[in-house]
């Protein structure tokens, strides 16, 4: 597959993922059957590594880290097969099979009262108090990763100087919403 | 609550967002290590960064499921697709085999022929006289099926008008085809009809053996034509030349 990769994280970053239905249709299948074949791993967990494989890809993509790729196929299987691996290693050290939320904030915060689902609704309320402006401006920095230079584009703002003061703004009322909503919620980081 | 200064919320955010100068890098690294109230403002940002990015991948997992799930079910029908044509393409050969079997001309195994008509030509009977002369004592190896024995019996004792098809029959039995030929085209200078017919029969047999269909076909068409002896066995093996 001729995939051209500058076009995907075009469409990718107006948060337009149809495009990655393709990769999913031409690849999907090769890459899970494999990946059982070779690791000998349920049908569920192939799928579930699969998918997190194309969020991997999704996220290096747009963070410019793979500018060229020959073969996305051989690209995505090794990535599957890396994160089965990991995740073999972790169950041979007998830790739990449910994802630990540790894991997501790497050397940060313990957090092992909390839930992850409960976190997560508590960034989203936090986000959802902003204005349109605010939310538009961090989900197109945080997780569509635009340049400030891209978002200003976007958004019409005169310079990148201006959406990064912009975004310093939205992203200190963020964090102020979040630690109401933690201390609403008596959520304590030790 | 705590008694962070603007400068360090700005590095907490350069951190997270990936942006720092290595400067700050060593700023942040020693400001990390001396206040627990940076640590803890930098635990809280980084976890509400990351738990927007995690819950945004939740929506991808469940936006990208369906893809899957689609992928095999294409994957399914590609693979049915696939196996139909191939037992489309088998049945079409297996039906083409049978059409040609049915329908081809059957191939004439010139060699078969002469194998299903060739019978060897009798040793006269031990009775008192005997056919256009033949000495019986001479036939002990023919009869036998001695054949290579019976040629060079033949070669030395009498010879009859006769001798010349048994040499022939001796020749056939032993492959020696072009020797029969030379035999048997010598009989046919018999002015006796038995041996002059017998030796037409046999020869178009051995033309038949050699491949020699036109030569064949010339002596059964006469054979068939003059309602010879073996008129009969002549017109059925000329209908399946033709």
């Amino acid at each position: 597959m001729n995939l051209d990769l500058k076009e995907l994280v075009q469409h990718l970053k107006r948060n337009d993922n149809t495009c990655l239905k393709t990769i999913f249709l031409e690849h999907g299948n090769y890459c899970t059957k494999n990946l059982i074949k070779k690791t000998n791993c349920s049908v569920e967990d192939a799928d579930d590594i699969f998918i997190d494989a194309i969020i991997n890809f999704r996220e290096r993509l747009l963070c410019d880290k793979i500018e060229y790729l020959t073969n996305i196929r051989a690209y995505l299987f090794s990535t599957c097969y890396n994160m089965w691996l990991v995740k073999y290693r972790k169950s041979k050290q007998h830790e739990s099979h449910a994802e630990d939320i540790r894991s997501f904030y790497k050397d940060s915060a313990n957090t092992s009262d909390l839930d992850k689902e409960e976190l997560y609704t508590l960034a989203n309320n936090a986000i959802s108090t902003l204005g349109d402006k605010c939310q538009t401006i961090i989900r197109l920095f945080y997780l569509n990763k635009l340049t400030m230079t891209e978002i200003a584009e976007e958004m019409g703002f005169a310079s990148a100087g201006v959406a990064k003061t912009i975004k310093a703004r939205c992203y200190k009322k963020l964090m102020e919403e979040a630690k109401k909503q933690l201390a609403q919620n008596k959520v304590y980081l030790s | 609550m705590n008694d962070l200064s603007e400068s360090d919320y700005r590095l907490i955010e350069a951190k997270i967002d990936g942006s720092m100068t290595d400067q700050e890098q060593d700023l942040f690294a020693q400001k990390l290590k001396d206040s627990k109230d940076f640590e803890h403002e930098f635990q809280t940002q980084n976890m509400v960064i990351e738990s927007l990015v995690q819950s945004n991948n939740e929506v991808l997992r469940k936006e990208f499921r369906p893809y899957l799930e689609e992928s095999k079910q294409q994957r399914k029908i590609d693979d049915a697709r696939r196996t139909l044509m191939l037992a489309a393409s088998l049945s079409f050969l297996v039906l083409c085999g049978i059409v040609y079997y049915l329908f081809s001309p059957e191939v004439v195994n010139h060699e078969t022929i002469y194998q299903a008509y060739f019978e060897i030509y009798p040793a006269p009977p031990i009775t008192r006289g005997n056919e256009v002369g033949a000495n019986l004592s001479d036939f002990d190896h023919y009869r036998k099926g001695e054949y290579l024995q019976a040629i060079e019996t033949f070669k030395s004792g009498p010879q009859s008008e006769m001798t010349p098809v048994y040499q022939a029959m001796c020749y056939l039995k032993t492959d020696q085809v072009n020797k029969a030929i030379e035999h048997l085209n010598e009989a046919l200078g018999s002015s006796h009809l038995i041996v002059n017919q017998t030796a037409e029969w046999y020869l178009a047999l051995a033309y038949l053996k050699e491949n020699k269909v036109n030569k064949a076909q010339g002596l059964l068409k006469k054979i068939t034509t003059e309602k010879q002896l073996y008129y009969k066995q002549a017109l059925e093996i000329l209908n399946k030349i033709s």
